[in-house]
């Protein structure tokens, strides 16, 4: 038995090691910032368009993101940034684009995108 | 592309950790086996101690050896395949956590990362550990089954008893008129 121990001792020293965390970590303290809601589109000649939107918690927001749905050559998706609830873009074409809008939160952390077409 | 590479690497460190540790074992046998002081029942569990199966054959207990050695086999061909499995498993698992913890430093120094990405993120490092446990798990089944099948091999060869009419009669001439026979006698 005075050989089998030190084997034994290192079989279950072997069981024993895990080389990953045994407790999943725990998130980051991170808030998701409200995603902007009623968001409408409005526009005359497809050209011009008016956009608006609310928000639940506006104190937790820095910024809102406006973009463009679909992509156009040599136009960038993102197109505005404001911090107010409302935007006129002017897309100097007539194009049938859609929008999305997000809310940034003061952590810098980007909420989930609204979308719409205008009308 | 770079968790691939090391995931490559880990696999190719793997395999020459196994043949380094086959190769030991090799030597092992070569080099005590056939020295002097190991006869008997001492040498059938220095035998089995080495191999499963091993001690059981130089006793002439040739069903059991086969049956320890296969199972022994089996459980370190498992074992080996299995702790590679969760090497991979772990390396995925890390790989996720590194950029879920990255993300906290990039919304530190401003840059803005969407909630669905480190939500997703999170999410997937949460598959990955899942997988790396379950990987552990079967890892430690192959492993229980090599310990058990070198402990149950050990406590075979310690008690029982090398066959006695072997050591007399193992090999027999039966003569007859126009033919003589060689008989070799193997028992199970």
């Amino acid at each position: 038995m005075k050989r089998l121990t030190p084997i034994l001792v290192f079989v279950l020293v072997m069981a024993a090691c895990s080389r990953h965390d045994s407790d999943l970590p725990q998130p980051l303290p991170i808030i998701e910032p409200p995603t902007p809601i009623n968001f409408i589109v409005s526009t005359q000649d497809s050209i011009v368009y008016d956009l608006s939107w609310d928000v639940e918690d506006p104190s937790v927001v820095s910024y809102y993101r406006v973009y463009t749905q679909v992509l156009i050559p040599y136009v960038e998706p993102q197109i505005d940034t404001t911090t107010v609830t409302s935007v006129h873009v002017d897309l100097g074409l007539p194009l049938p684009v859609g929008f999305c809008v997000s809310s940034i939160s003061v952590e810098n952390v980007e909420s989930r995108l609204n979308c719409a077409t205008g009308e | 592309m770079v968790y691939r590479d090391a995931t490559d690497r880990h696999n190719w460190y793997d395999r020459r950790f196994s043949a380094r540790v086959c190769v030991g074992i090799l030597c092992l046998l070569v080099l005590i086996l056939p020295a002097q002081g190991f006869a008997g029942e001492k040498g059938a569990l220095v035998r089995s101690l080495l191999i499963p199966g091993l001690g059981q054959a130089h006793q002439g207990h040739y069903t059991r050896a086969a049956i320890f050695a296969g199972s022994a086999v089996v459980s370190g061909f498992g074992l080996v395949v299995s702790h590679i499995h969760y090497n991979q498993a772990v390396d995925k698992y890390r790989d996720r956590k590194r950029t879920y913890f990255s993300y906290e430093d990039q919304l530190e120094s401003g840059q803005i990362v969407s909630f669905e990405e480190i939500n997703g993120t999170y999410q997937a490092m949460e598959t990955a550990w899942d997988e790396a446990e379950d990987r552990l798990m079967w890892r430690n089944v192959f492993l229980g089954a090599l310990v058990a099948t070198y402990a149950v091999n050990i406590v075979d060869v310690l008690i029982s008893k090398p066959h006695k009419l072997d050591s007399g009669n193992r090999l027999a001439i039966d003569v007859n008129r126009d033919r003589f026979l060689v008989v070799k006698t193997i028992r199970f």
